[in-house]
């Protein structure tokens, strides 16, 4: 619905600016009914598409659903077919008029990756995604309105190297409602907030109850594992890469290797203890046994 | 990142090796890293393939229980300030502040509320692990961690809404919606009455274990007490036995403690039944009652049908009823044994003759 309607008042203002051209002046006479020219107020024009690749769990699909809800200015789009390679989503948000997405990567039916990107210009960043929490859950007791705007808290951590600004930017513009966008409501009534902690960003999201501080959360929780930056939307050159990153598969792999050694050490202690047991236990001298009657 | 692993010749834990063979490998590893020709690192060894490995083996180089993980190859991790910051300058829109409502903030200062609530969350879990760890610390706690690091973000947040308000104030931006103000929620009306039961179940819960505590404490408290009465009790019985003992002894002459002791009994036996046991009240299980009255309750059943002094003197009996109370088993049974008994009383029932003409005349 919304890019017809859209184009059309485009057109009509590329028309209006052509008469005035045209004209070269205002109208002699003019109604005192005529409303004035209007203003758009919706200056700050993102628009996010959130969509997810084939084989997302329930889970991280219920996450996501959680974000298009709470961002009223995200678009949503049929998942993507893995065959088809990143780039193919900057195509993608262009048909859908996206300056932003969100790409949800699921992996082994178990590991989130989060894309995002800055359509065209770049530059995009890959997370993983750990620790969800939807907003389902019950121990998660806040409310808010459906696509109010949101404060976003960022820690101090985020000044303090570039690419973390960086991220600070992005997650500004991706999780930042603009003011006088047409779907969302005009009042502030929760907080988004970023924390860098463990080399992590810690994403949880508050109802502000009172307006003297007093919170309760509402969720979704998560954690953002940054893994690195490339320089384009979805290609390119990579800028920065997380040295810290470990991946889960290689974590898996770990533990299991762990597991492993810990049964051959119980075979070589039951050896070595095989080994090490004496064939006698005390020596004995026959002859003690003669005078024993 | 990835570990290269050398082949494993024998299952083996330990690594045993020479400190001389140790360098020998990690030079073949650089040689094999880094294409680099070096002189002095003549090696006599190149353990790449499978056939050399065992020829080293043979020489005694290895030793069985080698297995050795290599040094990890080292990874540059890329990182390019200058194209971060470029890129930073494309992403960055001038937009005012209330477009973005961003803010970099530090974490509110816990008030006495929050310093109480971690306090207590740290006393809980220490009254909780403290019986099972052996070395407990409450730093190391990962719940109670992860209690203080949510209270961070908590705080974070706190500091933002305590900033960012009222600059939004002074702006004129509606924060708070008006009361008549209804809109969609993010949750919905059935999501938030969930909540809402669920919040309701935790208090009550808790509130029941708080009853449940108190009444185990006041039973400790009963339990204290019986024993206290048992061992006066057992006093009691301790100096009567004494007492006894003394006077077959001689050394009493009177047995007036006897009478006394009775007294006491009996003021101990008569004390209202109130406390410990209330009058029966019990209700009537009215099936149990009507069971008993039909089988019989009590007292033995399986001689019952023997011939006693009494039966045989009631013989032939002149009343039909002459069982014995609470004598099991049917009615029917004993029927049809009563009616060699029943003789004397019971209508004697018409010969065949009789009984046949009966019949043709009410045939007719």
């Amino acid at each position: 619905m919304a890019p017809p309607r859209k184009r059309k008042r485009v057109s009509a203002d590329e028309e209006s600016d052509s008469d005035d051209e045209r004209e070269n002046a205002l109208p002699t006479v003019r109604s005192s009914d005529e409303p004035p020219p209007k203003k758009t107020k919706w200056i700050n024009r993102q628009r996010v598409l959130v969509f997810a690749s084939r084989g997302i769990t329930f889970l991280q699909r219920h996450f996501m659903e959680d974000l298009r809800r709470l961002l009223p200015h995200s678009k949503p789009e049929a998942k993507k077919e893995k065959k088809e390679s990143l780039i193919a989503i900057n195509e993608i948000c262009e048909m859908k008029n996206c300056n932003k997405c969100m790409y949800f990567e699921g992996k082994k039916k178990q590991d989130l990756y989060l894309w995002m990107s800055n359509v065209s210009q770049g530059p995009s960043m890959k997370f993983l995604v750990e620790n969800i929490n939807t907003m389902k859950e019950l121990k998660l007791t806040g409310n808010c309105l459906k696509g109010s705007r949101a404060l976003l808290a960022f820690n101090e951590e985020f000044n303090s190297a570039p690419q973390y600004c960086l991220m600070k930017e992005m997650l500004t513009q991706v999780f930042g409602t603009p003011h006088h966008h047409p779907k969302s409501q005009p009042f502030i009534d929760h907080v988004f907030t970023f924390c860098i902690v463990d080399k992590r960003i810690w994403v949880r999201n508050y109802q502000i109850c009172e307006e003297d501080g007093s919170l309760i959360e509402i969720g979704p929780r998560f954690v953002l594992n940054p893994i690195k930056i490339l320089e384009g939307s979805l290609w390119g050159q990579t800028l920065w890469e997380n040295p810290d990153y470990v991946s889960p598969n290689i974590r898996r792999r770990m533990l299991k290797i762990a597991k492993s050694g810990r049964y051959m050490d119980k075979l070589m202690q039951k050896k070595s203890l095989e080994k090490r047991r004496p064939a006698v236990s005390y020596p004995v001298d026959k002859s003690m046994d003669v005078f024993s009657s | 990142m990835e570990g290269t692993m050398k082949h494993q010749l024998q299952p083996a834990s330990k690594l045993s090796w020479s400190p001389g063979l140790r360098n020998l490998i990690q030079d073949e590893e650089l040689e094999s890293n880094i294409d680099d020709d070096d002189g002095s690192e003549e090696v006599a060894l190149n353990l790449d393939s499978d056939s050399e490995l065992q020829e080293a083996f043979k020489k005694g180089l290895l030793k069985p229980g080698l297995n050795i993980i290599g040094r990890e190859t080292k990874r540059s991790f890329r990182n390019e300030a200058e194209g971060l910051k470029k890129c930073l300058g494309q992403l960055s829109n001038q937009l005012p502040w209330l477009e973005r409502l961003d803010m970099v903030v530090v974490p509110a200062k816990a008030g006495e509320e929050m310093k109480d609530k971690e306090a207590k969350h740290a006393a809980k879990r220490e009254i909780k692990l403290s019986g099972k760890g052996k070395s407990f610390n409450i730093s190391n706690d990962p719940v109670h961690n992860d209690f203080k690091r949510e209270l961070h973000f908590y705080q974070l947040a706190q500091s933002a809404v305590l900033e960012g308000i009222p600059k939004l104030k002074v702006m004129g931006v509606k924060t708070k919606r008006p009361d008549d103000y209804f809109a969609e929620m993010a949750k919905s009306d059935n999501h938030m009455q969930r909540v809402r039961h669920k919040l309701l179940d935790q208090k009550l819960a808790a509130e029941r274990s708080e009853k449940a505590k108190h009444l185990r404490e006041l039973r400790k408290f009963g339990k204290a007490t019986q024993i206290a009465v048992q061992q006066q009790r057992q006093k009691e019985k301790r100096e009567l036995m004494e007492k006894v003992k003394k006077f077959h002894k001689g050394q009493k002459d009177a047995l007036d403690f006897l009478d006394e002791d009775k007294d006491h009994a009996s003021k101990t036996k008569n004390r209202p039944p109130s406390s410990t046991h209330p009058p029966e009240k019990r209700q009537m299980n009215w099936r149990r009652q009507m069971k008993d009255k039909q089988y019989g309750f009590g007292g033995q059943k399986k001689r019952s049908k023997y011939n006693s002094k009494e039966s045989v003197d009631a013989f032939p009996p002149s009343m039909p009823n002459t069982k014995g109370k609470g004598k099991g088993k049917g009615k029917g049974k004993s029927k049809g044994k009563g009616k060699g008994a029943g003789k004397s009383n019971q209508k004697q029932r018409p010969g065949k003759a009789r009984r046949q003409k009966m019949h043709a005349r009410k045939k007719r």
